[in-house]
């Protein structure tokens, strides 16, 4: 999916073809820094953030951002007033079997243990430049984060009509730097 | 900077001194040599210290 | 990010009805009321949650909305909290602010005794993940983490309690609230293991440059807080003319060594006897070239477990006596000591010349199980042997210098552990 910068149009590319998805929403100006196109070196990771999802949980608001590496992966940056969280997502083989999604739950991923630590309900807000997958505006997500040892961190995602699992790690905010 | 200059060149002067001073063996004399030339000065036997004259 | 923040910037208390000012962002979860001092919980539409009376409010060089840069970024101040700890007849109180920055989240700024220290919450753990009290009151040294790749030791712990709250916090403070540290140093930093409850959390804390920091927080000068001691953080810090002069002693030191050793070196052999009977009398010829340094003369005698004493006269190219001297060899050994040596070396100045040296052994004796007297002897002259006192003198001199140095690092190691609650004992 991709939304255009300057007239936040979205459009999702499918069989070669762009087809409108619909308004990239209002991305108000905020202080960040992660900015679109403007490379940044994470726990010594290289990334280029190539998209940028707002998501509201009504008080407030958090940024994703979906960012390449140089080996062209994919990787979500999640920005949090501080908290920063490097993610990649899980393939299906390896979601946890049994998981029941409240806080406090346990359940283990790739042999690691991860406690529920939060659940909020959040809404994307707005959603400008490209993403794996498709992002519509004004959907409500259902969200989880579990924290393991030692910064390890994953997150559980259900909306209507799917669900996601992502893992990877809190990251220092002072270790977020311009490359 | 004058000041670092000035330390330089103190450091640099000592150095100097304590190398000629050893060269030229200022006080190296062995306290047991006695000179026993005639008409040194102080005359016949004197304790060394100065070299033998 | 906070969007009522953005739209409103403030709220009416909705126990005293006081205007606050919002200025954290939408993790704030309690908003404690500056005039009435109601905790509201900022998640719920700011219902009242508790009360917090009486509450002495306490001195701080910082206001709430106070904004200023750490390390280049902004942050504002949202939150004080008075802190008290006491252990036995003793008392200790420092403030916290609570800071925010829309990029790097939250942390605290803390005031205590004169030092304002930033510090933020960890998620990585140390190993050991937690010194417990027993530890700490039984181990032989200090109890040491690893975070982070660095050594951290003990330095202090307590147990705090608030004693003043007010304004906005990401967690929910109380004044029921206890909180045991356990405080570590590594080299530039701080580690805190913090219990509170049966939540542990890690924070790390470091102590940013104070006058920059006091002024781009906009401190006005007559609140800036009188510092007292050193802080353990705080690192010696040598102008560059300290280093400057500590480094050209030091170079000095070493040149003069070199130079010392060189100089012992020195100087060229100008005649030898051959090994001689001590019976007889050695009769050494020799010329004096170089009348730069002195000339040295060394006996040498094969004395064992005894001693011998040799007379020596000099004279001249006319026969005439120039110098004289006396000398003892003495020379002990077992199967791990020995004491003395079998040379015996004599210095003095000669101007350039020839000259004859008569050497004989006048008494000897053995005075020690197994002794032997020495049967041989001989005699070796040089010429322009240096006085190495000198350069080594200087050696010592410059040295000192750059120890004075080293002297000056150790008090204030001393003064920088100085607030630590650990003894060797």
């Amino acid at each position: 999916m991709i939304t255009c910068e300057s007239c936040g149009t979205s459009s999702v590319l499918r069989d070669q073809a762009f087809e409108t998805a619909g308004s990239g929403g209002e991305m108000l100006d905020a202080p960040s820094l992660i900015r679109l196109g403007q490379s940044i070196v994470v726990r010594s990771l290289d990334l280029m953030p190539v998209g940028h999802a707002r998501f509201s949980y009504g008080r407030g608001w958090w940024d994703e951002f979906w960012c390449i590496d140089g080996y062209g992966e994919g990787h979500w940056l999640s920005a949090d007033e501080g908290d920063y969280a490097l993610e990649r997502d899980l393939s299906r083989d390896h979601w946890p079997k049994s998981f029941r999604p409240r806080l406090g739950a346990e359940t283990e991923i790739l042999g690691q243990s991860f406690t529920i630590s939060e659940a909020e309900t959040a809404s994307s807000i707005a959603v400008r430049g490209e993403f794996p997958e498709e992002l519509e505006v004004g959907e409500a997500h259902l969200y989880f984060d579990l924290s393991g040892e030692n910064s390890a961190m994953a997150t559980y995602e259900k909306w209507d009509g799917g669900e996601a699992w992502s893992i990877g790690q809190w990251v220092d905010p002072w270790d977020v730097t311009l490359s | 900077m004058i000041v670092r200059v000035v330390f330089v060149v103190l450091v640099l002067g000592l150095i100097g001194a304590a190398t000629f001073m050893s060269i030229n063996g200022v006080w190296g004399d062995s306290s047991a040599v006695i000179s026993t030339r005639n008409g040194s000065p102080g005359g016949g036997y004197g304790i060394g210290g100065r070299g033998v004259k | 990010m906070n969007e009522a923040a953005d739209q409103t910037h403030s709220l009416n208390c909705t126990q005293c009805g006081a205007g606050l000012d919002v200025l954290g962002g939408g993790r704030v979860k309690t908003h404690i009321c500056s005039y009435c001092g109601a905790e509201l919980d900022a998640q719920d539409d700011y219902k009242v949650i508790q009360q917090f009376r009486d509450m002495k409010r306490p001195d701080t060089p910082f206001d709430l909305g106070m904004t200023g840069q750490l390390w280049g970024v902004e942050f504002t101040i949202i939150g004080t909290m008075a802190w008290t700890e006491y252990y036995e007849d003793k008392r200790w109180t420092w403030v916290d602010h609570q800071v925010y920055s829309p990029t790097h989240g939250y942390g605290w700024l803390t005031v205590d005794k004169g030092y304002v220290t930033y510090t933020r919450k960890t998620r990585e753990i140390p190993s050991p993940p937690f010194i417990s009290n027993s530890t700490i009151e039984h181990n032989e040294s200090r109890p040491l983490v690893k975070f982070q790749g660095e050594t951290f030791q003990y330095f202090s712990s307590g147990t705090a309690s608030p004693t003043f709250i007010e304004g906005e916090f990401n967690y929910r403070p109380s004044l029921d609230d206890s909180v045991r540290y356990v405080e570590l140093m590594g080299s530039s930093r701080m580690l805190d293991i913090v219990q509170s409850g049966r939540e542990r959390e890690y924070e790390v804390t470091e102590l940013p440059d104070q006058a920059a920091l006091l002024s781009s927080f906009g401190v006005a000068t007559n609140r800036r807080p009188r510092q007292k001691g050193t802080h353990p953080l705080e690192n010696l810090v040598r102008s560059s003319l300290q280093l400057f002069t500590r480094n050209v002693a030091l170079i000095g030191a070493a040149v003069a060594v070199v130079l010392g050793i060189g100089l012992s070196a020195k100087g060229e052999q100008i005649a030898r006897s051959g090994q001689t009977a001590v019976s007889s009398e050695i009769t050494l010829p020799f010329e004096v070239t170089d009348d730069t340094g002195l000339t040295e003369i060394t006996i040498e005698a094969n004395a064992n477990n005894s001693w011998a004493w040799f007379e020596t006269e000099l004279t001249d190219a006319e026969d005439e006596p120039v110098a004289a001297f006396e000398r003892g060899i003495e020379y002990y050994s077992g199967s791990d000591w020995k004491e003395g040596s079998r040379k015996a070396r004599t210095r003095l100045t000669l101007p350039t010349g020839t000259y004859t040296l008569y050497l004989s052994m006048t008494e000897a004796k053995v005075d020690w199980t197994g002794g032997r007297l020495a049967t041989n002897m001989s005699v070796t002259v040089r010429q322009g042997v240096a006085q190495v006192m000198w350069v080594f003198g200087a050696a010592t001199f410059l040295g000192l210098i750059g120890f004075l140095f080293l002297g000056q690092r150790f008090l204030h190691h001393q003064s920088r552990w100085s607030g630590s609650d650990w003894s060797d004992d």
